[in-house]
């Protein structure tokens, strides 16, 4: 990308259309997590260690991203830590909240897992020796010691709620802050990427609950009636992504604002603009809108195949609402005229081969730990599943 | 015996450890092998530095061009083209970049700018740039280039050409093409831009790792040992006047030639104007000569919109071009802006195949009202 490069390049490319994408799924994926620790929804138990697992993978791969994308990544590691510009750069709020984060998460996992890890640690073998290990010397399976970690689980998703709001805010806000770029500095910002993620981990908790419960669980199966929960948390999630999205829109017309945004928005966005196909058709109708037509009805939420598609559909959309908001904005040039058109190369640090790098990673990231701590065939399960499986 | 015995005592070393290394390679490669990828062509990049580092440590500097018309030596790096790196090559004079940067240890601000007046600097660094003077031969851009090693594809400063105001359809007017005549009531602008080193930068603040700051006579710089190559203040820029150094990997910008103002010399772009449209000075002197241009003129600045307070004066500056400019208004003509990454530039014809026949027809409908 650096190369042959002029004034008005998009500089930020793919690994940062990544980062947010992959932070969303952690902080949505935490959401539903919390249904369930914290709200006490009965019917998102079976998905609690689920939707953990895949906000802690997500977790430590949102970190490469930017990583990736910065030119000097073996100073970024260090002087984020040493000589962080806490709490003025919006950049700088970044390495803060993740290293909070993934400490919370620890805990998290922990809390979530330990019983299941000392009925494993009897089984022997690799993976009983590691699930010994990750008991970390309290193998009580005793009702009080469980009470005691829904406790310390109630009190992670309290600080943890508010954090994976702040994670993912942060990351509307370091667009929304650099008042530059007329297409990113807005204060529904921060809002809008919380609610897409929100939708993103609802979508990607629905995809591993299908595939994991059908495929690989010897012991559980998808219950019909989670899958209708998430359902309808998905399509409260897409209705407020898509007052969001009206609000946005409503701003762009001319007469209600600032020449850069309203040209901006005729530029980009508008029909006949560089991203109009992606904005109104991948974005808006098949992300969205599509999704929640045939999430109203039950028996849709109840399929296990439709809402598969349902999840990949939902996931499409908000990959492109990422791509909308990091590619376009910089679409827009700051002082020459026209559009910046955007070529994404093969190869290089923001090439799409390492893009692909980093999903492949995410998913190594999320089969390992699924290996580790198993979440499809819970030993002995405390959750809705094994009480109708009886 | 003796050669046997250190071959055998050899080789019962070197087995672990190659053993070793191949396992500990296959391990690297396996886990960070998207990772090393990504980074491939900034390894790739950075041998390609350390090889002409070795060419330029012996001048051999020489450009063979051999019989078969193929460049040879260190203009193979297309991107450098043999300029020797400007912050990290000590034999070139630069051997304390941080001393450089800063040689006086004034204080510098990372955030909260409001305060800088407050501790009375003694000197306040700005430019006048007089539009009326500039005749857009681009000398400065060329004299910035050879003083700070700018790289190809990027510049610390530019000149802007434009045209302002509108070609209509009139009958015997001055252009004639197959569709008719037009009068062009138009004004040709030149706007040199530069790093307007504003007083409260938002580049600044952006920064996650206090690599760029503001000294107290308000030069605002970048510590290139520090910056981390994230391309934040380059978006936070509203002058589009930061880029990422192809060479350096990391942020970079004009520094109003800081090393040759702190020996009391004015900026290079200053010096090499023909016109002297370009006046440098200290804002707090009231008996300067930019004090004094800007008393006895108007001026107007870029972008006020946007809260950065610019410390680059213009006088003469077209209201059109104060902003981000229209193209019903203004038309850019020869911009380094424009570059060859834009549909506009396609608009004008830069590619061979034009976007739409009727564009091609009628090259003036934009101008038209």
């Amino acid at each position: 990308m650096l190369e042959g490069q002029f004034l008005e390049t998009p500089i930020w490319g793919l690994p940062i259309v990544i980062y947010p994408f992959l932070s969303g799924l952690m902080a949505g994926a935490f959401v539903i997590d919390s249904l369930s620790h914290l709200f006490g929804f009965k019917k998102f138990d079976p998905v609690a260690k689920l939707a953990a697992t895949v906000s802690f993978a997500m977790v430590l791969l949102a970190a490469f991203a930017p990583l990736v994308d910065a030119l000097q990544p073996s100073r970024a590691v260090w002087e984020l830590y040493v000589r962080d510009h806490f709490p003025y750069s919006p950049l700088g709020v970044f390495i803060v909240i993740w290293t909070l984060y993934v400490i919370l998460m620890l805990f998290e996992m922990y809390f979530d897992y330990r019983v299941d890890n000392v009925e494993r640690s009897k089984q022997g073998g690799l993976r009983g020796a590691i699930s010994k290990f990750l008991t970390f010397g309290r193998p009580e399976v005793s009702q009080e010691s469980i009470k005691k970690d829904k406790k310390a689980l109630f009190i992670i998703s309290a600080i943890g709620v508010p954090l994976a709001f702040a994670f993912h805010g942060y990351i509307g806000f370091v667009f929304g802050a650099i008042k530059a770029r007329a297409l990113w500095t807005s204060s529904v910002m921060m809002l809008m990427f919380i609610t897409s993620a929100i939708v993103s981990g609802a979508a990607t908790v629905i995809f591993f609950y299908i595939i994991g419960y059908s495929f690989y669980s010897k012991k559980n199966k998808v219950n019909l009636e989670t899958l209708n929960a998430l359902g309808i948390f998905t399509i409260f999630a897409i209705l407020l992504d898509l007052f969001l999205d009206v609000v946005e829109k409503l701003y762009s017309v001319r007469a209600y604002t600032g020449a850069e945004e309203f040209h901006g928005w005729e530029l980009v966005y508008n029909w006949g603009g560089a991203l109009s196909v992606n904005y109104h058709i991948y974005q808006i109708l098949i992300g969205l809108i599509v999704p929640l037509v045939f999430l109203l009805f039950k028996k849709v939420r109840q399929s296990k195949f439709l809402m598969l598609i349902i999840a990949i559909l939902i996931n499409f959309g908000v990959w492109e609402m990422r791509y909308d908001t990091v590619i376009g904005g910089q679409l827009l040039p700051k002082i020459s005229q026209g559009t910046v058109i955007f070529h994404a190369p093969w190869l290089g640090f923001d090439g799409i081969l390492s893009g692909i790098g980093l999903f492949c990673l995410g998913l190594v990231l999320f089969f390992v730990l699924s290996w580790l701590f198993g979440w499809e065939d819970n030993p002995k399960s405390q959750s809705l599943d094994s009480n109708e499986n009886k | 015996m003796r050669k046997r015995t250190t071959n055998e005592n050899l080789d019962t070393d070197e087995k672990p450890t190659s053993a070793r290394r191949t396992l500990l390679k296959t391990l690297g490669l396996g886990v960070s092998g998207t990772l090393i990828f990504s980074l491939f062509t900034k390894n790739a990049q950075a041998q390609d530095q350390a090889q002409q580092k070795t060419a330029s440590n012996g001048h051999t500097n020489d450009i063979n061009i051999d019989s078969s018309d193929q460049i040879t030596g260190p203009l193979q790096n297309h991107r450098w083209m043999g300029w020797e790196n400007p912050v990290f090559d000590t034999n070139d004079g630069w051997n304390d970049w941080k001393t450089i940067l800063n040689p006086n240890n004034l204080p510098i601000w990372h955030d909260s700018f409001s305060e800088i007046p407050k501790t009375h600097p003694k000197h306040k660094w700005g430019m006048v740039m007089d539009n009326r003077k500039c005749v857009g031969c681009q000398a400065c851009v060329v004299a910035c280039k050879s003083e700070n090693n700018v790289p190809l594809g990027v510049f610390r400063t530019i000149v802007d050409v434009m045209e302002v105001g509108s070609i209509k359809p009139a009958q015997n007017g001055m252009i004639v093409t197959e569709e008719g005549s037009y009068e062009p009531n138009v004004k040709k602008f030149m706007l040199p831009r530069i790093c307007n080193h504003c007083d409260e930068p938002p580049c600044v603040q952006v920064c996650p790792v206090k690599a760029t700051f503001k000294r107290q006579d308000g030069i605002v710089l970048i510590d290139y040992e520090v910056c981390i190559g994230c391309g934040t203040c380059v978006q936070a820029c509203p002058y589009d006047m930061r880029f990422l150094n192809p060479i350096q990997m990391t942020a970079d910008k004009c520094t109003f030639c800081v090393h040759r103002v702190d020996a009391g010399l004015e900026p290079a772009c200053v010096t090499s104007c023909v016109g002297r449209a370009r006046v440098f000075g200290d804002l707090n002197d009231p008996n300067s000569e930019v004090s004094q241009l800007i008393a006895q003129f108007p001026t107007g600045r870029l972008m006020i919109s946007q809260g950065t307070d610019p410390q680059v004066f213009y006088i003469n500056l077209n209201g059109n071009l104060e902003g981000t400019t229209s193209i019903d208004k203004v038309f850019m003509e020869f911009t380094y802006t424009i570059g060859f990454n834009t549909t506009d530039y396609k608009q004008l014809g830069g590619e061979v195949e034009l976007p739409t026949i009727e564009e091609k027809k009628n090259p003036f409908k934009q101008f038209a009202v």
